[in-house]
């Protein structure tokens, strides 16, 4: 099953080849807006729940989060034909690293202070302003992900 | 940047089969109908050169049913993963001639 190796010429053409196939690629990865949205108001809705002060209504509003997770999971594969995280394929895998570990601790700080305010000091409505803004970077976190995946596709191999 | 070290790949070589790796190196899975799409193959082909890398241990096959329609979705190994890169860095070690 092996072949001679390619003259240079012939390599560079199927260099070429798969630079153009993963451009071609890049072009169908990208979600509608609405999917961002979609993101972020599921994200929202589960944290802003923390504000009516009932666990069990809390542990109620993770089970649309988690489903709808799940249908945006399956309605992006459906719409790309694809699936990918950007932590582990593809080619900016470190930036998309690093990004996540700021979001993560800016993520637990926001949450922590929209906690202790409605929680501790009974700041009513903390925790649906911390919602909306974990909601909205979470939504906007994703779309620039996906803008850097496919900017670094089109960049080449 | 982790360095490969260049190494040709007979089972990747051919031209739908480097595609296929190339697609799917960029992803985690890929459905056979996008690939198919993308590469511009027909089924049948794509079917015989995804068996062969399925073989060789660098593509694996996924079957799924969803809505009662069965979908088939392809993902690089590790092994085919390295392989690939293995490949990618031969064939840019290639072209380094041309620029003399």
């Amino acid at each position: 099953m092996t072949g001679p190796a390619p003259e240079p010429q012939d390599a560079a053409a199927q260099l070429a080849g798969l630079a153009a196939d993963r451009a071609v690629l890049a072009d169908r990865l990208v979600q509608p807006w609405w999917w961002d949205v979609t993101f972020g108001l599921l994200l929202f809705g589960f944290l802003s729940s923390y504000s009516f002060h009932h666990t069990w209504l809390t542990l109620a509003a993770a089970v649309p989060l988690l489903g709808g997770l799940a249908a945006l999971m399956a309605v992006y594969k459906r719409i790309t034909g694809t699936w990918w995280d950007a932590r582990k394929v593809g080619p900016v895998q470190e930036r998309v690293r690093r990004a996540m570990r700021w979001w993560l601790a800016g993520y637990l700080a926001v949450f922590a202070i929209g906690w202790a305010a409605d929680e501790v000091f009974d700041v009513r409505g903390a925790m649906v302003v911390a919602g909306a803004v974990l909601g909205l970077t979470a939504g906007l976190l994703s779309r620039w992900v996906t803008r850097i995946y496919v900017a670094g596709l089109r960049a080449g191999l | 940047m982790t360095t490969v070290a260049p190494q040709f790949d007979g089972v990747i070589h051919p031209s739908p089969r480097l595609q296929i790796c190339g697609l799917l190196a960029a992803v985690d899975s890929m459905e056979f109908a996008a690939v198919r799409d993308t590469v511009g193959v027909s089924d049948s082909v794509l079917s015989k050169h995804v068996k062969q890398l399925e073989e060789a241990g660098y593509v694996k096959v996924g079957k799924a049913t969803i809505a009662s329609r069965q979908r088939t979705s392809l993902s690089l190994t590790k092994p085919g993963r390295a392989a690939f890169a293995a490949h990618v860095a031969e064939l840019r070690r290639i072209t380094g001639a041309l620029g003399g």
